[in-house]
């Protein structure tokens, strides 16, 4: 038996459960989830984005908890899926693990503070 | 008039996309291949109306890409299936068995040295007779330990290729994928005995090669191909192979 909760998240892993932080969403969205936040450098495609929803689920970061109609879109039904409690903690922890690298990479002057960026 | 553009290039991108997924996992596609379908058509008619043409365009490119990627992970995440695993290790051992065969090849280059002659793709100074003679000579008993040799080694090539298709077929519930895979597998196998031995061991002196080009290596793998596969989907219960 695999130990799901320790399993790492990839950035493309990382980018779908930043898009189901604010609510459920079905693929489609959570696509333009990913588009939106990472300022359109990160587009997937169905292929990528279903393969990370399956490894998401296979690590129970994530569930599915529905089928519905997306008003705004057509009359077909989707599969909705919703951040588990387990998915939170392992966002929060690659957050902070990247917060930590950024602050690393500050402290030996790879990167230069926001307000000194801001400046120059 | 627009509109009705916009939905017969959406339903043909659709079709072809649905004709493409048959490519990914079973197990992969049943449990999302329509969610896949319903987001491309999404991302076509969005795109359609946002860009047209040349963004469509872009998107294909964008999701020949995705396929491509996407279908490597798909197919490396199934390695958990027993029926895999099986197709697995019948592929290692037939490429362990090619690469035997290829290599003792080469142990008998020199009791097999000839005047150049002719490979299956042409060389310019093809000389059929010189195959033929070279290929009788192989199988007229002077050489009985490389005979046997070359019979043992096609029959075995034969068999695990056919073997390791069907049960990828089955394990996939498409013959399609079967004889896709057998096609790939018959493919590789002429390629790795023609190309490889024109660089070092022509095919004149690679009986190995010319006895599974000419001889029955092919109809053998595609007979074991269809034994496994009737066993697999319409034999007893206990010759049935499971699927998780």
């Amino acid at each position: 038996m695999r130990t799901v909760q320790a399993a790492p998240v990839t950035p493309v892993e990382f980018y779908i459960l930043l898009a189901l932080v604010e609510g459920d969403r079905h693929g489609y969205a959570i696509m333009q989830q990913v588009d939106a936040d990472s300022q359109g450098t990160v587009q997937l495609g169905p292929g990528t984005l279903y393969t990370a929803i399956r490894r998401l689920l296979e690590y129970r970061y994530i569930r599915e908890v529905e089928s519905r109609i997306d008003p705004q879109l057509d009359d077909a039904r989707r599969k909705y899926y919703r951040l588990t409690a387990s998915g939170r903690a392992a966002a929060t922890a690659e957050a902070e693990r990247l917060a930590d690298l950024v602050r690393l990479a500050r402290m030996k002057q790879l990167i230069d503070a926001p307000a000194k960026r801001a400046r120059s | 008039m627009i509109a009705r553009s916009a939905d017969n290039v959406t339903s043909w991108s659709v079709r072809t996309y649905w004709l493409i997924l048959q490519a990914y996992p079973y197990a992969f596609r049943r449990e999302f291949g329509e969610s896949m379908t319903q987001v491309f058509s999404d991302s076509v008619r969005a795109t359609w109306n946002r860009a047209g043409l040349a963004g469509l365009a872009t998107l294909w490119m964008r999701t020949v890409v995705d396929v491509v990627v996407s279908l490597y992970s798909a197919y490396v995440s199934e390695t958990r299936d027993s029926m895999f695993r099986i197709a697995v290790g019948l592929s290692v051992l037939y490429v362990c068995a090619l690469a035997a065969t290829v290599g003792y090849g080469a142990i008998g280059f020199g009791e097999f040295y000839q005047p150049p002659g002719f490979s299956v793709f042409g060389a310019p100074n093809a000389h059929e007779d010189v195959l033929l003679a070279t290929y009788e000579q192989a199988m007229s008993g002077h050489f009985g330990r490389y005979r046997l040799f070359t019979t043992a080694a096609g029959f075995s090539l034969a068999v695990l290729l056919g073997a390791t298709a069907a049960l990828f077929g089955l394990w996939q519930k498409s013959l399609p994928h079967g004889a896709g895979a057998l096609a790939a597998g018959a493919a590789l196998t002429i390629v790795a005995f023609e190309l490889l031995p024109t660089v070092w061991f022509p095919l004149d002196r690679y009986p190995v090669g010319a006895l599974w080009v000419m001889g029955g290596g092919i109809p053998l793998a595609a007979c074991s191909w269809l034994l496994v596969t009737v066993l697999g989907r319409f034999g007893p219960a206990r010759a049935r192979f499971t699927h998780s």
